[in-house]
């Protein structure tokens, strides 16, 4: 926000010298001007983005309902039972909707929420998401959990942008959201269409330029997401496969979790490396941890094996 | 010990005659000083090595002999695509066994010599609604009910002409089956539409028309299709699986994607695997793995993969032999003969062009 504030300040100051047409030969100042005119209708789609996020904290709050940061556990118990809340809601009111993304891969795993998200991902038809915006916009919606303990309450936003099914200027990929008013966080939900029934008959996009064939949404699979009810699109590992390569489907290591075999959860890892640190080593091959505390059998045994063998 | 049966020798040892170089004695009891220490030396070894056997033996059970085993179930649980649960997850029922009576040479007196056995195991690849096609294939193998344990390894309808009287034909012989990637979508359909009227998707309305023509009946049929049907201690021959496309070798049943069971053709280099054609035949792999093994064979009868025809190998068998592009239905068929052995046979007949 301060940088497109400077940078707006930088532009008046700019057509402002050059409205004053001494532009001096030397010197910064004669690079400035050009950029201007080109800037000045592009200006107009900028403002176009409908949802904004608290970009210089995560970028993982609704604005309008951000008031603190949440900690690791506060975040996953607010995601579980948003998710668990749309699931229900939406089966209740008989929308159509389907995980995607991270959140599919979640399910893919454990049948939960991966616990390093920050956002989760659901889809549904370009009609369904019409039909939405008609009908359910800026509805909220009272949740209270199966064992009575918790209440909340949710907002379905849609934008108004949805009859726009292309990209665009990226400001408007997401085209719906379901927030909770509490604290801000909340699930994208995205629609995907025909876009060129002519030349790609069969194949969807949604505005992040995910492709899908027909086929491999419908016809949905009946399944369970964190306990409830929910739908995974018909080929969800080869969407898995072509969004995150297979590899995401076999490392136990990751954003500082390990993958319990024991229990089928990802759990807190301290030692496995996360954020910029991940990033750095994501290049080098990490040996699995487990392999360097097999017991070793002790001096005595070693010298037995040792004779023996040999 | 040592040094006490020296002391004893020495006075059998004859004296040491004064001889007339006098450094040839001091020489001699220094050799045999040096024998002795390399005697010493050999016999402190032969207790150590036996005292660590001994300490070894009482701590370990003596049983280090046997090497240590990596695999089977162990490495299951390592195997990092661990997806247990995915098939509870989505409803499927995993595998069904063939009862002992009626896997060929297993029969209650089991099979002697010059006897054989009247029960046959007969598997059959995709039929995909091709009825004249399957009809005149159990008429070629002589079908009969009573002897025979016969399995559609999937796709047994959608694509042809006449699915639904496949599929009425197949439960009343008492056929067994499957479930096939084509079953799999139909039977999602059937449920969808069971469940509510939606606006539906016009490419899909082949699928859909299908899945609406199914009868309660028929649709419990097919849900009731596991996703592999499994023969145990075929004699001779070990343990047989029946899938529609494949598995893939070292990961026990419960963790295979269910999906992938119904579509996989190929495998990547993480053992992932994959519809499309792009990777290492999963059969490859299957028998690579399995030729490694020294006992306890697993066999795989498959589907699917109509691109490679009749593709029979030592430990797995493909039997989509593209039937409904005009080429051929084939059945793979177990039957115990003279000798008391099982051995396998494969018939196909000739099919009309119905696609392409």
């Amino acid at each position: 926000m301060q940088l497109r504030k400077a940078l707006l300040g930088l532009v008046a100051l700019a057509s402002v010298v050059s409205s004053a047409a001494v532009i001096p030969r030397d010197g910064g100042g004669g690079k400035l001007p050009r950029p201007v005119s080109p800037k000045k209708p592009r200006r107009e789609p900028e403002d176009t983005k409908y949802f904004r996020e608290n970009t210089d904290l995560t970028g993982h709050y609704d604005e309008r309902f951000f008031s603190e940061i949440v900690d690791y556990d506060a975040r996953l118990d607010t995601l579980k039972h948003m998710v668990r809340a749309w699931l229900l809601t939406t089966a209740k009111e008989g929308i159509e909707t389907w995980i995607a993304h991270g959140t599919l891969l979640g399910w893919w795993w454990n049948g939960q929420i991966l616990p390093w998200d920050w956002d989760l991902d659901v889809q549904m038809s370009a009609d369904t998401l019409t039909m939405i915006g008609n009908e359910y916009n800026m509805t909220r919606h009272k949740y209270v959990s199966e064992d009575g303990l918790v209440e909340r309450e949710y907002l379905l936003d849609v934008n108004p942008w949805i009859w726009q099914r292309v990209r665009g200027d990226g400001m408007n990929v997401i085209d719906a959201r379901w927030v909770d008013v509490r604290n801000g966080l909340y699930i994208d939900i995205t629609g995907i269409a025909e876009t060129q029934p002519d030349s790609m008959p069969d194949i969807l996009n949604c505005k992040n330029y995910h492709r899908y064939h027909v086929n491999d949404i419908w016809p949905l699979r009946d399944t369970t997401f964190e306990g409830v009810p929910a739908k995974i699109p018909y080929s969800f590992d080869e969407i898995l496969i072509t969004e995150y390569r297979a590899k995401a489907l076999v490392v136990t290591e990751y954003e500082g979790h390990r993958w319990n075999t024991k229990s089928k959860t990802w759990d807190l890892a301290n030692d496995v490396p996360a954020g910029a640190e991940a990033e750095q080593l994501k290049n080098h091959v990490r040996e699995p941890e487990r392999y360097y505390s097999v017991e070793s059998g002790g001096f005595f045994y070693n010298v037995f094996r040792l004779l023996h063998w040999w | 010990m040592a040094q006490k049966t020296t002391h004893g020798l020495l006075p059998l040892l004859p004296p040491p005659t004064t001889s007339q170089s006098p450094t040839a004695a001091p020489a001699a009891s220094r050799s045999s000083r040096a024998f002795s220490k390399i005697k010493f030396g050999l016999l402190a070894g032969v207790l150590a090595i036996s005292t660590f056997w001994a300490y070894s033996c009482s701590v370990g059970g003596c049983n280090h002999g046997e090497a240590p085993v990596f695999g089977g179930d162990e490495w299951e649980d390592d195997y990092a695509g661990v997806n247990e649960g995915i098939s509870g997850r989505l409803g499927y029922t995993l595998v069904k066994d063939i009862p002992a009576e009626s896997i060929p040479g297993r029969g209650k007196r089991g099979v002697k010599k010059g006897e054989g056995d009247d029960k046959r195991l007969i598997i059959v690849g995709d039929i995909h609604g091709m009825f004249d096609e399957f009809q005149s294939l159990l008429d070629k193998v002589s079908y009969d009910s009573e002897s025979d344990y016969l399995v559609l390894a999937g796709d047994i309808i959608s694509k042809g002409p006449d699915s639904l009287a496949v599929l009425d034909f197949a439960r009343k012989i008492g056929a067994h089956c499957v479930r096939g990637n084509h079953e799999d979508r139909i039977l999602l359909h059937y449920h969808d539409i069971q469940r509510r009227k939606r606006k539906h998707h016009l490419a899909l309305s082949v699928e859909r028309k299908l899945a609406k023509s199914l009868s309660k009946k028929q649709a419990e049929w097919l849900d009731a299709c596991p996703l592999v049907v499994r023969a145990e201690k075929v004699p001779g021959l070990g343990q047989y699986y029946i899938v529609h496309a494949g598995l893939v070798h070292g990961i026990g049943l419960r963790r295979q994607d269910p999906v992938a069971i119904m579509t996989m053709r190929t495998l990547n280099h993480h053992l992932v695997p994959s519809p499309k054609q792009n990777g290492m035949h999963w059969a490859k792999y299957w028998n690579k793995m399995e030729r490694r093994e020294t006992h306890g064979h697993t066999t795989v009868v498959y589907g699917h993969y109509a691109a490679e025809g009749l593709d029979i190998r030592r430990y797995t068998k493909g039997l989509d032999s593209g039937c409904i592009r005009g080429r051929r239905l084939s059945a793979y068929i177990l039957k115990a003969n003279k000798g008391g052995r099982v051995e396998e046979d494969i018939v196909s007949v000739k099919c009309r062009e119905y696609l392409d």
